[in-house]
């Protein structure tokens, strides 16, 4: 336990001082593994390397041939095509033709928008990248507080992770033994709940302060209509993937391989795509998966090694011992998760955590469905909470002139309905449970 | 209402050294068998529903394509800084230490990676030995596994040069 502990504490140390997570991760896993098989000061030299070096080695050989985990880079391409294909910019258009005529309304559009978006791409970050561009310039047409503007594509953005597919929803399968499709099901309400949420943020928003969001122009009715078409290869691409999924006809790597073909054809269809921009979302998206791979890769090296020293079974023990509520310690995890969401984009967190909280939360008979869904939204949050929340500063990298501080101001709204929605799926596991036991169990 | 730019209207960064190129070029060989994995399991999922043919080893294929996207591309991850990095401490550091701290980096990538890059050469003989063949298709295991050892192996090369070539 102590040697657990004392490795979390290097990883921290060497994590502030800048080295890449994954590869903090990884040294941490293979000499604490390495401590753990008996090295000492004294046989540094003779001592049998070779063990955790397999250990690391086959994490690495096996992760990147794991079928379960070739959905990454094809969700990951899907969502860079359709967000090059000016979906999002038709998205945008929809939404506002119904709700720009409002006090507000452009901000609420570009939740609305965001929430689509994020049913066909599994990233936060690519979904407040792309909306960033295509939701911010409108806004500022009309006048909108710049506060108010970058904090619902920021907030919105978050949206991304939860809503399915997502990229962190399937880590999280794979990594926990749970079912993917599963996972998708239960995400479905809590993701729209948060749309529902968010738009009240907005609301809230121009309530206390009016000229945050002044309302746009009217559409008439016909262009509505027009509009709402404009988003027919959204809403086909996600009934493709997701009813394939849902339904069971498609495993979700075959999902992810037809949606970006389909998110293919539609960029061709739409005429966006020539061949060095193609070469360039991919060569994006190959290096995005490297980089996801290799956190997977440290993660595992440090899981392997955590699980060794026994640390999750004897947190285990220790807290039965203890006799606490299931959601007592559930509430401690969200702390943690909160705390350190300060310090960690939302993957790492996550590998980080659960080779310790997982067996904690199987041994006290909670849902591991529902604990992945729990676990992704407070993510979701750190998203947004200062000072390392990355959407803010994916935001404040494509909208330089609008500074960290006015978004981190303008979110904080977001952020409370966030914390709202959070404790709600807590105290009402059904809402995350209900979808995926209608549909499998 | 503006129109919508694309989000990779900017190209991701090339390297312009010499192992930075090659680095470069082996992650565009990846991002073409992403492309041809997207389209096999197209014609996998199409051939079994629509024409009733399915793709034997289908599933196989995209295990080893999956083993070539990811470690192909790692070594120019790692040389243009791509992985994940927290910035949280404002590290008011003189430009001398940041190179020193940089190239101390370097030195750990280049180890990290021939370190893995020596394990699974080790998994790679045993399973030349064994003959170790995949299940439909009967492709050598050990030949992906001797690639992954070329893309970690050249990392470790590329940081290294990094390490030692100078910068400002």
């Amino acid at each position: 336990m102590l040697t657990a502990l004392c490795g979390f504490a290097v990883l921290i140390v060497l994590i502030l001082c800048r080295v890449p997570i994954a590869l903090a991760m990884g040294l941490v896993g293979f000499f604490g593994f390495a401590v753990e098989r008996g090295l000492g000061f004294d046989n540094f030299f003779d001592f049998k390397w070779r063990v955790p070096l397999s250990m690391v080695a086959s994490h690495a050989v096996y992760t990147a041939r794991e079928y379960g985990l070739s959905v990454i880079p094809l969700f990951i391409l899907m969502g860079n095509l359709v967000g090059s294909s000016g979906l999002a910019g038709e998205l945008y258009r929809a939404a506002y033709a119904w709700l720009g005529h409002r006090r507000g309304g452009l901000a609420m559009s570009t939740v609305l928008a965001c929430g689509g978006f994020s049913a066909i791409c599994g990233s936060s970050l690519a979904t407040s990248a792309t909306m960033s561009r295509v939701a911010i310039p409108p806004m500022r047409e009309f006048k909108y507080a710049d506060s108010l503007a970058a904090a619902s594509v920021a907030a919105g953005g978050t949206l991304g992770i939860l809503i399915p597919p997502s990229v962190i929803l399937i880590i999280y399968g794979v990594f926990t033994e749970t079912s993917i499709r599963e996972l998708f099901a239960a995400g479905v309400i809590p993701g729209l709940l948060g749309v529902l949420f968010y738009l009240f943020a907005v609301r809230y928003t121009v309530w206390r302060t009016p000229e945050a969001g002044p309302p746009g122009a009217l559409t008439p009715s016909a262009e509505r209509w027009k509009a709402l078409s404009g988003v027919l290869g959204v809403l086909l691409l996600f009934v493709l993937v997701m009813g394939g999924i849902y339904a069971g006809v498609f495993t979700p790597t075959e999902a992810a391989g037809v949606g970006a073909g389909g998110a293919f054809l539609i960029a061709l269809y739409k005429r966006s795509l020539t061949p060095v921009i193609m070469l360039n979302i991919l060569r994006d998206t190959v290096r995005t998966s490297a980089m996801l791979f290799s956190i997977l890769i440290g993660a595992l090296a440090l899981s392997s090694f955590v699980t060794r020293a026994g640390f999750p079974q004897e947190l285990a023990d220790w807290l039965s011992g203890l006799g606490v509520a299931p959601l007592l310690v559930i509430t401690a995890m969200m702390m943690v998760y909160v705390l350190l969401g300060m310090l960690l984009e939302s993957l790492s967190m996550l590998l980080l955590t659960l080779p310790v909280f997982f067996p904690v939360v199987q041994s006290l008979g909670l849902d591991p469905v529902w604990f992945g869904i729990v676990v992704v939204v407070v993510t979701e949050i750190s998203l947004i909470t200062p000072p390392v929340g990355l959407n803010v500063f994916v935001l404040s990298a494509t909208v330089p002139d609008i500074s960290t501080r006015t978004i981190f101001k303008g979110v904080t709204p977001f952020w409370v309905v966030d914390i709202l929605r959070l404790v709600l799926l807590i105290l009402v596991p059904s809402l995350s449970l209900w979808l995926p036991a209608l549909l499998y169990r | 209402m503006s129109e919508p730019l694309s989000e990779l209207d900017a190209p991701p960064p090339q390297p312009r050294d010499f192992f930075g190129r090659l680095c470069s070029w082996l992650s565009d060989l990846g991002a073409l068998v992403l492309f041809a994995l997207m389209l096999l399991t197209c014609v996998d999922v199409f051939g079994r529903y629509l024409l009733n043919a399915p793709l034997n080893g289908g599933t196989e294929l995209t295990e080893l394509a999956l083993s070539v996207i990811v470690f192909s591309a790692l070594p120019v991850v790692t040389l243009t800084g791509g992985h994940v990095v927290v910035e949280l401490l404002d590290l008011n550091m003189p430009a001398a230490a940041k190179v020193l701290a940089a190239r101390v980096l370097d030195c750990l990538w280049a180890l990290v990676l021939s370190g893995i890059g020596y394990g699974v050469w080790k998994l790679a003989s045993r399973a030349l030995r064994r003959r170790e063949v995949s299940e439909y298709l009967q492709i050598p295991v050990a030949y992906v596994l001797y690639f992954t050892v070329f893309c970690l192996a050249l990392g470790a090369v590329a940081s290294l040069w990094r390490c030692l070539s100078p910068r400002r």
